[in-house]
């Protein structure tokens, strides 16, 4: 996948990558430190928050409780009958606007003043006056009289809905009066009421944030102020706890309750459902023995600091941006002279060696490989140039070769047979030149009507020198041979011709014989030629013995042996070249004169057609395949006697 | 064509069904008589709450219209004593306290228990373990104690110990016990020890002595009537008592539907409560309706021992002089065969 991007991609990639890590990192690490600073930081402004209010509720129960205690005092020590009590509660509300109502109860069980409970209340701006107790309602039994009067000390009442003033949450601050400072006998139960409405209006208008809210629960954890209306006197801390099987939040309510102060993390209490991860500071208002608690959700806090890293994300993002961009440029500056070689190089390799390299500034890596490659190319340059040269000579070489090759092929007769109508012969020749043509050659043609020349030959040296000594040397032969005179005359002759200003020091070997058809009688004479072989009637086969003469054209005055010999009818002579004894296989074994000997014992009774290509394929089979490295020149004349049938067709052998 | 046959074919399945069971239904034939539907008056002995889900849910779900009743709740209060209304003719039947029957029947015409939905007592002193751990704490302590017919159990059980707490008033909250101003309290389990504790008071503070615990348990809510209604409209009585714990069945198998049904009707009345406590109270009030494997009661029945038990302890306890015969007072659908 990163292997088909461009380097310049793959380096800015990497690059931004590396950077981007870093600075989440960095981000990640600043996000947490100033989550915990905000945290902190609102932890203290919840608590300010909490204390300010707490306060400001104190404050406002104080007020009752010191308005109530004086209406108390008032009805202890003037022992107010329940008229004065009634004009003492209208003028009470009348100045104390924080009280919605205010009652002085009397204890039934004292006859001085019966069942009568005067209470003032308000209508609107109206303060109105009436007897909790007429028609015999129970007053005595409300908690607002219970509590003081058992427990014999002033009491803020758990809130209730007061029916009388228009479901109005209600709490009342109650005070027992004694009789006569008895404090086993109560005579009146002296009561505020305030309203709790305006209360949770005023908790409700705290600032405090987004998620933030504030609650105040009783003494029973029960709800008085919540923002939702549903849970005012319906949910306590410890239902919501229930519904949610959350032990925590339980143990939370009873620290509240107990009248302790503290800071908690948990589940929310915007609802019965948990609703996220948030905190609570919470302070009990020591009058009424309620709790204030102010909750704020954690993403509040997160939502903040996110808003204050919103910036520093952006220059984050653009700095990247900025990388990217830059990284990009700097893989370019790279990568261009890279493309630019790149295009050379395509260049170069469809042959165009002289289109020009980009120039490479600078000592970088990309200016070494530009140089490397220019000196590549200039070496490249220089090779294909020898090659060019090398080439060409080949060429000439090879048709150097082959016009050799051809002047040797078209000096030898090489229509068989011969002398189609003469049967007291037989003559077959091959040869089959090496690559780079060897100098051999062979000849036969009729001296006269009666006398055959068999020569075989093989020029030192290879190539068109060679061959040309070849032509040479079979033209001076032929001359020769028409002057007259035995096969050692003509090598002689030759010699010295061949010798003289022969600044080549080209040599050849010969061997010539000179056949008497009409007797089988042989002449022969060698100069350094391989012995032949002769082929008699019986199957054995001889090596014709060594005559003295050495090789043609090395030292003028020779004088060149002479042997004979007698063919009778079907006795046949082998001549070759060392192209044949000397034929090498792959283990440089070369295949010898003893195997000449061998197969011509074996093909004794062939023609000689037959027996030169016996002959050569045993030679095939014996190189496997190995290049043949000289000329394989073979020769085989049968003697059949019986005399000429045709003498008019004697000199037709020449081609 | 063969999707149409197999609908048609549902169809007249269902009819066939629905025709079988109208059939085979006890009491189908009278529910859809030519009759109108005998309208009845029922109040309850206090605000809307759990403690009388069977009525709501009955007549919520039609089964007393099933019945051939079309029956009006009537919800009670601090200011409502329902036989005073039964007497007073604004009601047909009333709920009631078998022993608050007990101590109203000799004060007026005679009643009828027709019904005798609660035979499981709940009633309960709660009191702080710190200073009453036994029973014999008692002595000396401060009990508030309800009123009245609620007090003869109480009694009787401290006379029983021989223990003389200093009794003190209890009428509509715990707060005073809350506050510490008494060391125990009268309550129901299903209601006041549930407040008590979602007050925020661990169990472990409490220590609670059940009056069925002692042999002072008295069966509770008992639908009653006037001796005279039970006398000319016998078949009225029955019906509705069926109905009634027919309804109460039906709580049991869909708790959470009554809940529904009684969150509506106090959010009606402005009961301040919440689904913790009225789930806490239906499930109490239903474990003291049907009996269990332990129990000796009969749904909806009152037995014989159960009154005499009952009764005897009143007259005990001087709530009573001495209380109707068996089968004066408990109408033949709620009696149990002796």
């Amino acid at each position: 996948m990163l292997r088909n991007l461009s380097i310049g991609r793959r380096l800015a990639l990497f690059f931004v990558l590396g950077a981007g890590v870093v600075v989440a990192v960095v981000s990640y690490f600043t996000f947490v430190q100033a989550r915990d600073l905000l945290r902190a930081q609102q932890r203290d402004i919840i608590r300010q928050a909490l204390k300010a209010t707490s306060a400001s509720i104190e404050a406002t129960e104080a007020a009752v409780e010191k308005v109530v205690q004086g209406n108390a005092l008032l009805v202890e020590d003037l022992r107010l009958k329940p008229e004065e009590s009634g004009a003492m509660l209208k003028r009470t509300l009348q100045r104390n606007l924080e009280l919605v109502g205010a009652a002085v109860a009397y204890n039934p069980e004292i006859p001085a003043y019966g069942h009568v409970a005067p209470y003032a209340y308000r209508d609107g701006d109206a303060v109105l006056l009436k007897d909790l107790g007429k028609d015999d309602r129970a007053y005595e039994i409300g908690d607002w009289y219970q509590l003081p009067y058992q427990m014999g000390k002033a009491q803020w009442t758990e809130p209730y809905y007061d029916e009388g003033g228009a479901d109005m949450l209600t709490a009342t601050y109650a005070e027992p009066v004694y009789l006569d400072g008895d404090p086993a006998s109560v005579s009146a139960v002296v009561t505020g009421d305030v309203s709790l409405t305006r209360l949770s209006r005023f908790l409700q208008s705290l600032d405090l944030g987004d998620t933030g809210y504030a609650f105040l629960i009783s003494r029973n954890g029960t709800f008085i102020a919540h923002p939702d209306p549903a849970f005012i006197m319906n949910e306590s801390i410890f239902s919501v706890a229930a519904a949610r099987e959350d032990p925590g939040l339980r143990s939370t309510g009873r620290e509240m309750t107990s009248g302790r102060s503290g800071f908690v993390t948990f589940d929310g209490l915007s609802g019965l459902e948990p609703s996220g991860p948030s905190y609570m500071a919470y302070t009990p208002i020591e009058s009424t023995g309620w709790s204030l608690g102010i909750v704020y959700a954690d993403s509040e806090v997160n939502a903040a600091v996110i808003e204050l890293n919103r910036l520093s994300w952006a220059i984050d993002l653009v700095g990247l941006a900025a990388l990217l961009v830059i990284a990009l440029l700097v893989a370019r500056t790279i990568t261009r002279p890279i493309d630019a070689l790149d295009l050379a190089a395509q260049t170069l390799a469809h042959g165009e060696l002289d289109a020009p390299l980009p120039q490479a500034k600078g000592r970088d890596e990309v200016a070494r490989l530009t140089a490397s490659f220019g000196r590549m190319r200039d070496d490249l340059k220089e090779r294909v140039e020898e090659l060019r040269v090398t080439t060409a000579q080949r060429e000439r070489i090879e048709s150097e070769l082959r016009i050799a090759a051809n002047i040797q092929m078209s000096l030898v007769p090489r229509t068989f047979p011969p002398y189609p109508q003469r049967h007291d012969l037989e003559v077959f020749a091959l040869l089959e030149p090496a690559r780079e043509v060897g100098g051999d050659f062979y000849d036969f043609f009729l001296m006269d009507e009666d006398h055959l020349a068999l020569a075989i030959a093989d020029v030192s040296g290879k190539g068109m020198p060679a061959a040309l000594m070849m032509a040479v040397g079979r033209s001076f032969l032929r001359s020769y041979s028409r002057l007259g005179g035995g096969p050692s005359q003509i090598l002689d002759s030759l010699n010295d011709e061949l010798s003289t200003d022969n600044d080549t020091s080209m040599f050849v070997t010969m061997f010539l014989a000179v056949v008497d058809l009409r007797t089988g009688h042989v002449r022969y004479a060698s100069a350094g030629h391989n012995r032949p072989f002769v082929v008699r009637r019986d199957g054995a086969v001889e090596q014709l013995p060594r005559t003295r003469g050495i090789a043609l054209g090395a030292r003028a005055g020779m004088m060149f042996a002479e042997a004979e010999l007698t063919l009778a009818q079907g006795e046949a002579l082998f001549l070759y070249t060392d192209g044949v004894s000397e034929a090498m296989n792959a283990a440089d074994e070369v295949f010898t004169e003893e195997r000449i000997a061998g197969e011509l014992t074996r093909i004794a009774s062939a023609s000689c057609g037959h027996l030169l290509r016996e002959m050569n394929e045993a030679l095939s089979a014996h190189a496997a395949g190995v290049e043949q490295s000289d000329d394989i020149t073979m020769v085989a004349f049968r003697y059949m006697g019986g005399g000429s049938q045709d003498a008019d067709a004697g000199r037709g052998g020449e081609v | 064509m063969r999707r149409l046959a197999l609908g048609a074919l549902a169809v007249l399945a269902v009819a066939v069904a629905a025709l079988a069971a109208v059939a085979l239904w006890p009491g189908a034939h009278e529910a859809r008589g030519a009759e109108q539907p005998r309208p009845v008056r029922l109040v309850l002995h206090w605000r809307p709450q759990a403690q009388f889900a069977g009525y709501y849910v009955a007549a919520e779900k039609g089964i007393y219209a099933f019945h051939g009743l079309d029956v009006t709740v009537v919800p009670g209060g601090p200011d409502t004593d329902s036989l005073k209304e039964l007497r007073a003719g604004r009601a047909d039947f009333a709920l009631a306290f078998l022993s608050g029957a007990l101590s109203a029947n000799g004060q007026g015409a005679p009643l009828v228990d027709v019904c005798q939905v609660v035979n499981r007592s709940n009633l309960m002193l709660v009191a702080w373990k710190s200073t009453v751990a036994k029973r014999a704490d008692f002595a000396g302590s401060r009990v508030t104690l309800w009123g009245m017919s609620f007090r003869a159990a109480c009694d009787a059980f401290f006379s029983a110990a021989d223990v003389g707490p200093i009794l003190l008033p209890q009428f509509y909250t715990v707060n005073l016990f809350l506050r510490g101003g008494a060391d125990a309290c009268s309550a129901m389990e299903y209601n006041e020890y549930h407040t008590i504790l979602m007050a925020g008071v661990d169990e472990d503070e409490l220590k609670v002595f059940p009056m069925r615990d002692y042999g002072l348990g008295f069966p509770e809510d008992g639908v009653y009537t006037l001796a005279s209604t039970q006398a000319e409209s016998p078949e009225l009585c029955a019906d509705f008592a069926a109905a009634t714990m027919e309804g109460w069945k039906y709580c049991q198998g869909h708790p959470e539907e009554a809940l529904d049904i009684v969150m509506r009707k106090t959010a009606e009345a402005h009961v301040p409560t919440n689904r913790v406590h009225q789930r806490w109270m239906l499930d109490h009030m239903l474990v003291s309706i049907f009996p269990g494997d332990q129990d000796t009661w009969q749904a909806g029945k009152l037995a014989p021992v159960d009154y005499g038990r009952t009764r005897a302890i009143m007259i005990g306890e001087q709530q009573i002089e001495a209380g109707p015969p068996y089968e004066r007072f408990v109408a033949p659908e709620a009696r149990v065969a002796p």
